[in-house]
C-alpha cells in the first residue's frame, strides 16, 4: 500500500479553447513528499492544481488519488484540499467558523468542530483569533487561517497555490519556515506552487519546472540547480551561462551545449589555475549585491558571462575595462540536453 | 478636496435648493392631508384629522391600498424567483447568445412605460384572448421587476466570482450545501434589494397597470388619479398620497442601508 503514489498524473493534458494550458503531463507523487511545482505565469501550474482537486475536467488523461482514479469525481469528493492563492475565506463566517466549516459540512457537532477548529488554529499560532472576522486579519494571519481550514479536515494531500505569493518578504521567509515544520509533523504530501524558485530549492524533496504547460525537468532541488537539463532551466531556476554545442566547442572546447552557474566561474590575474579553462576577457559592468558582486564580463572569444564573487577578504579589485581571466572549473559544467 | 468658502457656500444653496424643490410639494401634500378646505386650498384654512378617518373608512381606498400591496409582492415574488433564476444561469453558463439574452432581460426597464403597457395589453388581450385583471397586471409588473431583481442579484455574483464556491466544495460541502451555507449569505442582502426595490416599482406604478389593469381591479395610484380631480375627495387623496410615501420610503430607505452596509 505505501509504494502507492499518493498522486499519479497520467497524459494530463487541458485545453481552454485554442489554448493548450496543460499538455500531457505525466507524474508521480509520493505520500508525504514536499513536491513542488516550479515555473514562470502562464505555465499551467494553476490548471495543474486545478485538475487534481477537481475544479476543472482534463480534457484527456487521468488523476489519481492512491491508485483510485477520481478524474470524474466531484471535488467534494476528492481527499485533497486545497490554501487558495486568495485564501477565500468566507467572510459572513468567523475565523473559528471558517476552520469549522470542513468538519460542519461532514456533520461534525459544533462542540467537537470547535475544539478540532481551536487546535488548528493553535497549530497555525493563531489561538484567539476565533472570534474575528476574516476581515480583521492581516495577510499573513488570512494566509494561516486558510491552511488551518485545510488543515482541520485532515487531507492526505494538501495543494497550496502559491499561498505566500501576497506577503512581503519576511513574513514569507517565516511562513516558508512554518509550512515545512507543519508538513513534517503532520507527514501530508503538500503539492506546493510557486513561480519563486528560491523557494521552491529551499522547501521541496523534489520540484517539477514547469514550462509552456508541461514539466521540462524533476527532480530535487540540486538536481534541478546544480545539472539544469534545458537553457530555459538554466535561466528560471538561478542564472547559467548557457553554451550551445558551437560555442562550448570553440570557447571552451568542450564537446556538447552546457551551461555554468555565476558562483562556480571565478575572476583571476594573470593565468588560470591549473586544471580550469582560462578565458581572458573584459569587464563590462560590476553590480554590487552586499555579500557578493555581480561582474559581468565580455570574453574576447565573443561571448558575455557573470561571475558571482563573494566580497571576502580575498576579493580582486575589478574596475570596468579591466582586462580580466575567467577560471572556468570544467567539473562545473552541466551538459544540456 | 479642499474647497473655497464661496464654493463651499455655493455646494451648500445647491444642495438645499434641490432638496427644497424636491420636499416641499411633498410636505405640501402631507399638511394638505390635514387641511380644512377641501378643494386643497393654499394655505391650509384649518387644521384637521377628519380626512385621516374618512380615508381609513373609505372602501375604495382601502381595497385599492390592499391591491397595491397584493400585486407588489405577488410580482416581487415572482421577480425574485426568475430574477435569481437568470442571474445565475447568466453568470454561471456560457452559451450562445448569452450576451443577447443579458440586453434583452434589462431591456424592459428602458423602454417607455407606455410601451410596455401598449405592447403588453395587446398581447393579452389579442393575442393570448385573456381578461385583463389581477393576473395582467402581476405578470405585467413582473417583467420590470425582473430587471431590478437581475441587476442586483447579477452585479453581487459578478462581485463574489466562485472562489468561495469552489472553497466550499473543496472542504467537502455538496452543491446544496455550498448554496444555503456560502451562496445564499452572500447574496442574500442584494435579494433583499431588489425585492424592496421591485416592491416599491410595483407599488406606484401607474402607465402599465393603466394598459393592463382592465376595469375590475383598481391599484393605489389609479384610485389616487381617478379621485384627485372630483369635490371632496381631494383631501382624502392627499391621505392617500401620505400612506403611499410612507409605505414607499421605508422599503428604498431599507434597501440603501443594506447596500451601504454591503459596500463598506
Ligand atoms: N479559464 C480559463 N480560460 C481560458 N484560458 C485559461 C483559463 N485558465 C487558464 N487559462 C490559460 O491557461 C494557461 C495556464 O494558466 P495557469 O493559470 O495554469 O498558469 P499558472 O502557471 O498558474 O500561472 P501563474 O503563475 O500566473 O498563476 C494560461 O495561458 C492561461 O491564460
Ligand atoms: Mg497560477
Amino acid at each position: 500500500m505505501s509504494t502507492q503514489p499518493a498522486i499519479r498524473l497520467t497524459g494530463l493534458t487541458k485545453s481552454f479553447g485554442s489554448v493548450n494550458a496543460v499538455s500531457g503531463v505525466n507524474l508521480d507523487i509520493a505520500p508525504g513528499e514536499f513536491f513542488s511545482m516550479l515555473g514562470p505565469s502562464g505555465s499551467g501550474k494553476t490548471t495543474v492544481l486545478r485538475m487534481i482537486a477537481g475544479f476543472e475536467t482534463p480534457t484527456s488523461g487521468t488523476v489519481e488519488l492512491f491508485g483510485k482514479d477520481v478524474t470524474k469525481d466531484a471535488p467534494f469528493d476528492r481527499d485533497v484540499n486545497t490554501v487558495f492563492q486568495d485564501y477565500a475565506l468566507f467572510p459572513h463566517m468567523s475565523v473559528l467558523e471558517n476552520v469549522a466549516y470542513g468538519l460542519r459540512v461532514r456533520g461534525v457537532k459544533i462542540d467537537a468542530r470547535n475544539n478540532a477548529a481551536r487546535d488548528a488554529l493553535a497549530l497555525v499560532r493563531l489561538e484567539g483569533y476565533g472570534d474575528r472576522k476574516p476581515t480583521q486579519l492581516s495577510g499573513g494571519q488570512r494566509q494561516r487561517v486558510a491552511l488551518a481550514r485545510a488543515l482541520v479536515v485532515e487531507p492526505k494531500v494538501l495543494l497550496l497555490d502559491e499561498p505566500l505569493g501576497a506577503l512581503d518578504l519576511k513574513l514569507r521567509e517565516q511562513m516558508q519556515v512554518e509550512l515545512k515544520e507543519i508538513q513534517r509533523r503532520l507527514g501530508i504530501t503538500f503539492i506546493f506552487v510557486t513561480h519563486d524558485q528560491e523557494e521552491a530549492l529551499t522547501l521541496s524533496d523534489r520540484i517539477a519546472v514547469f514550462n509552456e504547460g508541461g514539466i521540462v525537468q524533476l527532480g530535487d532541488a540540486e538536481d534541478v540547480y546544480r545539472r539544469p537539463q534545458t537553457p530555459f532551466v538554466a535561466n528560471f531556476v538561478g542564472t547559467s551561462a548557457v553554451f550551445t554545442a558551437d560555442e562550448a566547442k570553440a570557447v571552451l572546447g568542450h564537446k556538447g551545449a552546457c551551461s555554468i552557474r555565476p558562483e562556480h566561474l571565478e575572476i583571476v590575474r594573470g593565468k588560470a589555475p591549473a586544471g580550469t579553462i582560462g578565458l581572458p576577457g573584459t569587464v563590462a559592468e560590476t553590480i554590487f549585491l552586499g555579500a557578493s558582486t555581480r561582474i559581468i564580463v565580455d570574453l574576447d572569444a565573443g561571448k558575455r558571462v557573470a561571475v558571482l564573487e563573494q566580497n571576502d577578504l580575498n576579493t580582486t579589485d575589478t574596475k570596468l575595462g579591466t582586462k580580466v581571466t575567467v577560471a572556468v572549473y570544467p567539473r562545473f559544467l552541466a551538459p544540456l540536453t | 478636496m479642499r474647497l473655497s468658502m464661496t464654493s463651499k457656500i455655493g455646494l451648500w444653496v445647491t444642495t438645499a435648493l434641490t432638496l427644497a424643490f424636491i420636499y416641499v410639494p411633498i410636505l405640501v401634500v402631507v399638511l394638505n392631508s390635514f387641511s380644512t378646505s377641501r378643494t386643497l386650498s393654499w394655505p391650509p384654512p384649518g387644521f384637521t384629522t377628519e380626512w385621516w378617518g374618512k380615508a381609513l373608512t373609505n372602501a375604495g381606498a382601502l381595497s385599492a391600498i390592499s391591491t397595491s400591496l397584493i400585486v407588489a409582492a405577488a410580482s416581487t415574488v415572482i421577480a425574485l424567483l426568475l430574477g435569481t433564476a437568470l442571474s445565475f444561469a447568466l453568470h454561471r453558463f456560457s452559451f450562445f447568445g448569452k450576451s443577447t439574452v443579458n440586453l434583452l432581460v434589462v431591456l424592459p426597464i428602458a423602454l417607455p412605460g407606455i410601451v410596455t403597457g401598449i405592447a403588453l395589453n395587446n398581447a393579452f388581450r389579442t393575442m393570448l384572448d385573456m381578461q385583463l385583471g389581477w393576473f395582467t397586471i402581476i405578470v405585467a409588473h413582473a417583467t420590470f421587476c425582473v430587471v431590478t431583481v437581475f441587476n442586483n442579484v447579477f452585479a453581487r455574483l459578478r462581485r463574489v466570482g466562485t472562489s468561495l464556491e469552489e472553497a466550499s466544495s473543496d472542504l467537502g460541502a455538496g452543491i446544496w450545501t455550498t448554496f444555503r451555507l456560502v451562496t445564499f449569505p452572500q447574496i442574500r442582502s442584494a435579494l433583499f434589494a431588489g425585492g424592496l426595490l421591485s416592491f416599491a416599482l410595483s407599488f406606484d406604478e401607474i402607465i402599465v397597470t393603466t394598459f393592463t389593469a382592465g376595469s375590475g381591479v383598481q391599484t393605489l395610484p389609479i384610485f389616487i388619479l381617478d379621485n384627485m380631480f372630483r369635490p371632496n375627495q381631494a383631501p382624502i387623496v392627499a391621505v392617500v398620497a401620505v400612506v403611499m410615501i410612507l409605505i414607499a420610503i421605508v422599503p428604498i430607505y431599507i434597501a440603501q442601508r443594506l447596500t451601504t452596509t454591503d459596500n463598506r
